[in-house]
């Protein structure tokens, strides 16, 4: 069955593939700005607003930190899937195009 | 300086405060009123998010994210509200807010800006339930309710009685059944006269949000200048 989740966000995408390993709200921030290269820099609303929704969907967990000023959060199995699937669906769409170019 | 003002578009109030911003007078506190405090003019850029309440670890998580983000958190609270936020520029070369989108938002696609309105709105929606409830409530299971009511506000006072008394007996038995008149009868009625205010700000909100989502081609997303 198809998930229901996707397409992710340019902003979803992003943090998911940010939190594979524990980070806290601004080091999100600069790893999504170092992944994408400096095309995508998160606002700090945005990126809170995002985080919530996440939790929501069980596609990131919080995870234990020293800090109690900053929440860290992680990859959930489930956010990794679909993280998974939407690299998938973004592939098939390029060889898609990439197809319909040598016809 | 204070200032008195009602907003119900979010932009708005962040066009306005920025407007102030640019003279020089920095938005500090937010109550009833406004109180700006002079600053550097044109040193700062002041946005708004909409938050409900929230737990104090929360509350301190989410001031925590913006400052480390280089949000300074310059008014509302934890129990729920507008949210107020500078960012400060030292130095000559301070950029327009407009010409560095990807610096001077909290946010950066056109969907969180949308949510802001939405939170917004289910808040005050709870809130207008409970009191069109009351509305109900008052005016239909309470029965026979009228305006003339108002002109003859000794009636609601059920003391046997009451108004023949003179002296201590009476101002002690008015002190005690007057609260109990204001909470039962006074309050539902000042609650019936806020429905439509409250309703027609849901409504202008809701028409807002629509606006937003529409406008969702219009890409907040901020990119740097491909060096290309």
């Amino acid at each position: 069955m198809r998930n229901s989740l996707l397409p992710l966000t340019e902003t979803v995408f992003y943090v998911l593939l940010a939190l594979r390993d524990p980070a806290h709200g601004y080091l999100i921030m600069s790893r999504v700005e170092s992944l994408s290269e400096g095309e995508v820099r998160l606002a700090a609303g945005t990126l809170y607003g995002a985080l919530e929704n996440l939790l929501k969907q069980t596609l990131i967990a919080r995870v234990t930190s020293d800090d109690p000023r900053r929440k860290v959060y992680q990859l959930t199995e489930h956010g990794r899937q679909t993280l998974l699937q939407d690299t998938q669906r973004m592939n098939h769409m390029i060889n898609a195009f990439d197809n319909a170019q040598k016809e | 300086m204070k200032k008195l003002k009602f907003f119900i578009n979010y932009d708005n109030e962040e066009t306005w405060l920025n407007r102030l911003a640019q003279d020089g007078q920095l938005l500090s506190r937010r109550r009833l009123f406004y109180t700006f405090e002079p600053a550097k003019p044109g040193s700062a850029v002041v946005r708004v998010d909409y938050r409900a309440k929230m737990m104090r670890a929360d509350f301190d998580d989410y001031i925590t994210l913006f400052e480390d983000a280089g949000w300074e958190h310059r008014a509302g609270n934890r129990h729920g509200g507008s949210q107020y936020f500078a960012k400060r520029f030292s130095g000559p070369a301070s950029p327009s807010p407009e010409k560095d989108a990807a610096a001077n938002d909290i946010f950066s696609d056109a969907e969180s800006k949308a949510l802001r309105y939405r939170r917004s709105i289910n808040r005050r929606s709870v809130a207008l339930y409970l009191f069109a409830l009351q509305s109900f409530i008052t005016l239909f299971v309470n029965g026979n309710f009228s305006l003339e009511h108002l002109t003859h506000l000794q009636d609601f006072y059920l003391t046997p009685g009451l108004w023949d008394l003179t002296g201590v007996e009476f101002v002690l038995r008015f002190a005690f059944e007057t609260p109990l008149v204001l909470t039962f009868e006074l309050f539902p009625l000042l609650i019936v006269a806020c429905t439509p205010v409250l309703l027609a700000q849901v409504i202008l909100q809701y028409r807002l949000l629509k606006k937003v989502d529409k406008s969702k081609q219009d890409p907040f997303i901020q990119k740097r200048e491909r060096t290309s």
